[in-house]
């Protein structure tokens, strides 16, 4: 059975806006994409879905009374995209369904993946979508002086999806978390409808999930 | 100008693990400390990949940092004159204490994660001690 993910949003004046998707990796820690909060930890939260661990319970198109829980931030490797939140001390999640982190180095071209995500989360869609992908290509992108293992995943993602989790079909375990779409120079150039044409299309990277692990060690 | 009268490299075990494993690695790879910042503080949003998550247009970190980075180490601007005065000279002896109280300062000045900005400051003063203030407070006069 796959396991949720959540949404991740900021609290301001009352309003929650939602930034991305995160997922637990332990009983009170969540990850996400660093860029998803733009450096700024303030008043960071987590959405907990209505029905938190039946994966195929109908979710509402309008959610009223959203459940939010404070977040703070633990970890943070804007290099790699990876962000480490913590619930308050001593608060845990009820019976928690923590995925297995592996790596890229785990899957080849054409291995089905698939993700589970907050598409379309910046205008308030908090439903948590499942996509199938494959693998498109293993690549190296380059930060500095340094190599960073990503794969391709032939998926056209949208804002709300950074932080997803790319789960390996054949074992369940997460191989790496979405952190965008090709764009040169990272895009943000035009905007057309609060979405950038140069993101339109089915080239999405998500970083190796050992990275995550290092974090966690 | 501050004082930097002992350059040194050790910097970085001010840091905490991730922080310090990740710049290590850009660092001895032949990263220089000025793009280690670039790559810290604005890492997301580079290497042609557009983030899928976020308010809007992620922020511009990096020179807005070097800004105020300049204002405390090359000038007498009255926002951080308690900081000199307190901070003189930063070495060896007092490097962790100014990293803390630069971290503090900056983080609200920048809207910036406290662990974002710390490595960016250890990064700054390595950047800063490598060549001495005042050549660098020159090659970063506007």
């Amino acid at each position: 059975m796959p396991i949720k993910t959540f949404a991740l949003g900021r609290l301001e004046g009352g309003t929650v806006h939602l930034l991305g998707t995160c997922f637990l990796v332990k009983a009170n820690t969540f990850a996400t994409a660093a860029h998803t909060f733009d450096a700024n930890d303030t008043n960071i939260v987590v959405v907990i879905p209505e029905d938190l661990n039946d994966f195929n319970a109908y979710q509402q198109q309008t959610r009223v009374g959203l459940q939010l829980v404070p977040l703070k931030l633990k970890d943070v490797d804007p290099v790699h995209d990876l962000a480490i939140f913590e619930l308050a001390a001593g608060a845990t999640m009820n019976s928690p369904h923590i995925p297995k982190l592996s790596s890229t180095d785990t899957t080849a071209v054409g291995d089905k993946v698939y993700t589970l995500g907050y598409p379309h989360s910046r205008w308030g869609m908090a439903i948590m979508v499942l996509q199938e992908a494959t693998v498109g290509a293993r690549v190296l992108v380059t930060k500095g002086t340094l190599q960073i293992r990503h794969v391709i995943i032939n998926q056209q993602s949208v804002v709300g999806q950074s932080g997803a989790p790319v789960f390996a079909a054949k074992d369940g375990s997460v191989v790496g978390i979405l952190v965008g779409a090709f764009a040169p120079s990272g895009g943000g150039g035009i905007s057309m409808g609060g979405i950038d044409p140069q993101t339109l299309h089915q080239t999405s990277y998500a970083v190796s999930a050992e990275y995550l692990s290092g974090m966690l060690k | 100008v501050i004082e930097f009268d002992e350059p040194h490299e050790d910097w970085l075990g001010h840091l905490a693990p991730t922080p310090k494993r990740v710049l290590k690695g850009l660092l001895d790879g032949g990263t220089s400390p000025e793009e280690a910042i670039e790559l810290w503080l604005g890492g997301s949003h580079q290497a042609n990949i557009a983030g899928m998550g976020g308010e809007g247009v992620p922020k511009k970190y990096s020179a807005v940092f070097m800004n105020e980075l300049r204002l405390f180490i090359c000038t007498d601007d009255p926002k951080y004159k308690d900081f000199r005065a307190q901070f003189p000279k930063i070495n060896k002896g007092t490097g962790a204490a100014a990293i803390s109280a630069l971290s503090t300062a900056f983080a609200s000045s920048l809207g910036v994660a406290t662990v974002i900005i710390v490595p960016a400051i250890v990064l700054g003063l390595m950047t800063i001690a490598k060549v001495g203030a005042t050549a660098w407070c020159e090659r970063t006069k506007k």
